[in-house]
């Protein structure tokens, strides 16, 4: 290997690694919280919360009833059952317009809960589009691929200019320069876990493969998404055919029955959630889909009934290689399976990897701040350390920002949805201000004083719900909820503690400053 | 400025710099949808199995190339080779879309 090669790789990894760094720890540091969507969904709800001894014969028939009278004109029903990850009953329906709406419902009161929250959905939002619509503004879903690929390049450029790369694995200098600490964090972080950041940037490309590269639905289906995806996926019996209209009012063949059916062929408890096309019409059918959790794959095994007279339509359980492969591989990603064990491992693991882009950042600046040959180029390098703060600091300060404003925001705002996001959007804001105003050598103690500030804060908020309280779940066993509220005292402590160590650092970016100017 | 200068013998300054990160964008994407586009036309499975199996292709081969944008001294032969598969791979998305 040419020295030379080397260089330019170091060259291309320093410059890509900045330039996209930021918002690759974006990616991780929401995909790292994402494991825990349905966790977080539940938390965001006060009034529905686990564990309960909930009937799910008795929450279906809820969700059927319930359907049954708000929504009975509708072309499509979804009824998602409760479960040990999360308690309550959602149902969904097509409207007149064919958009989506939604209500969950407690399963055990057979209450509506009014509260709209975008719950642990923010993360996944923010984590693959930036919660930028894909129609609208797919600007947002397309950096996300570039910088999907960008990670994989990083770390394959990362393994060729590192020449001591696994010798290094062991080495951590805490006492010496910071240069050489950051550097050390930056490389431990960096080798240990890269074969889960290889596998993870991959798998997330695979997860939205036709979007990114969409050349054989271009070439085979003359570019018609929706075509491909009802083949690959085998949607026939759920989607709606706009051509087709519903038939004649008819008599619905119980719906519990054919749960039980599909939990007699699966195992018990193994629907997860059942399509209802065209309910209460001589066309109707009903689609029950398995849960994901007993296998690595994300395309779930379905069985397919008449919805009058309950006869079997279809079971599907097999694929081609092609389509499992994808499944196989998006299904490592998502993190469906394995247990709440698993989903820990890979939290720790992602926030391993955005520790891995922040240091690098942050080694960034350091290093050629020391070697800044001019006044322009301190300038330019001192921005770039006030844009890491703004990012590696901002980022955790605006997602504690969002959950508090989940527990504050009130149950009856107009548009709360879009509220949430707002409130986080905000914090992020004040953040960037704040790095852009204040004293350099202050920021990043500051931000993370902040951040433990309003981490700590979102238990003590839980407090005002006597029903979802730390001390009150943690008595209940409701350990999904519980975990939340843990973990934003650990990174209020972890903030804590990294804003009582960083006070150094800034110190020594002046003294080098000065050698320069001198 | 900052030390935006690649290594001499790779192209030096602004405008080889500018060449690769184009290169490394909008050329690699469009030379993998040509390849992919080509490849979807002559593999033997079913247009869904074609679709992922081109796609997963094309995110591995991705990695290389972009590290061969960077690596790669001749910034002629580098734009020739992008240039052309870039091109084709823009007409069979216009033609298409």
């Amino acid at each position: 290997m040419g020295d030379t090669f080397r260089k330019s790789m170091s060259w291309m990894h320093t410059w890509v690694g900045l330039f996209v760094g930021w918002v690759a720890f974006v990616l991780f540091f929401a995909g790292s919280i994402s494991v825990f969507w349905t966790e977080l969904n539940a938390w965001a709800r006060p009034s529905i919360h686990g564990p309960t001894a909930i009937s799910r014969t008795k929450a279906l028939e809820t969700g059927e009833a319930w359907l049954r009278t708000h929504a009975p004109d509708s072309r499509q029903w979804r009824i998602v059952l409760p479960s040990d990850r999360y308690p309550g009953l959602a149902v969904y329906w097509r409207d007149r317009e064919g958009e989506s709406q939604q209500a969950v419902i407690d399963p055990v009161s057979g209450r509506q809960d009014v509260l709209q929250t975008n719950g642990g959905s923010f993360f996944v939002r923010l984590h693959y589009r930036f919660h930028l619509d894909r129609k609208d503004l797919p600007v947002g879903i397309w950096t996300v691929g570039a910088v999907g690929l960008a990670m994989l390049v990083l770390c394959i450029s990362g393994v060729v200019i590192h020449v001591r790369i696994f010798k290094d694995l062991f080495v951590f200098r805490p006492k010496s320069s910071a240069q050489r600490r950051w550097l050390d964090a930056h490389n431990v972080l960096g080798v240990l876990p890269l074969p889960f950041h290889l596998m993870i940037a991959y798998t997330g490309l695979v997860a939205l493969y036709y979007i990114w590269m969409p050349a054989g639905i271009d070439a085979l289906y003359k570019g018609s998404e929706s075509a491909f995806r009802t083949d690959a996926t085998s949607l026939q019996y759920r989607e709606i055919d706009d051509k087709i209209p519903p038939g004649a009012k008819a008599h619905s063949f119980p719906l519990t029955t054919l749960v039980a059916r599909t939990e007699a062929r699966f195992g018990a408890e193994s629907a997860a959630y059942l399509y209802v096309r065209d309910p209460g019409r001589a066309n109707a059918v009903v689609e029950v889909w398995r849960r994901r959790d007993h296998a690595i794959r994300q395309q779930m095994d379905r069985v397919a009934f008449d919805g009058v007279i309950g006869k079997t339509l279809r079971v599907l359980t097999r694929r081609s290689q092609a389509l499992e492969l994808q499944s196989f591989l998006t299904g490592l990603h998502f993190v469906e399976f394995g247990g709440s064990g698993l989903r820990w491992i890979y939290f720790v693991a992602g926030m391993m990897g955005a520790a891995l882009i922040a240091t690098g950042a942050v080694l960034f600046t350091i290093k050629r701040k020391a070697k800044a040959a001019s006044d322009q180029a301190l300038a330019w390098y001192a921005l770039a350390g006030r844009l890491n703060v703004a990012v590696i600091a901002g980022l955790p300060f605006s997602c504690a920002a969002y959950l508090c404003g989940v527990r504050l925001l009130p149950s009856a705002l107009a548009d709360r949805l879009w509220w949430e996001i707002f409130v986080f959007a905000s914090a992020w804001l004040v953040a960037l201000v704040h790095a852009g105003i204040r004293p350099e050598e202050r920021l990043w103690r500051e931000q993370s004083s902040g951040g433990a500030l309003v981490f700590a804060l979102v238990p003590a908020l839980g407090m005002a719900f006597p029903q979802v309280s730390l001390l009150s779940t943690l008595a209940s066993g409701d350990m999904a909820t519980a975990s939340v509220d843990l973990t934003c005292v650990a990174g209020a402590l972890l903030l804590a503690f990294l804003a009582a160590r960083k006070t150094t650092q800034p110190t020594q970016q002046g003294v080098s400053r000065r050698k320069v100017m001198a | 400025m900052p030390h935006f200068q690649l290594p001499q013998k790779h192209g030096g300054k602004a405008l080889g710099i500018a060449i690769r990160i184009f290169a490394a964008t909008v050329g690699c994407y469009y030379a993998l949808y040509a390849a992919m586009f080509a490849l979807a036309l002559v593999l033997p499975l079913s247009p869904a199995d074609t679709q992922i199996i081109t796609a997963l292709i094309a995110f591995l081969l991705g990695v290389p190339l972009v590290l061969w944008i960077f690596a790669e001294r001749s910034l002629v032969k580098l734009s020739l080779t992008l240039g052309v598969g870039a091109a084709i791979g823009a007409a069979l998305a216009a033609m298409v879309g």
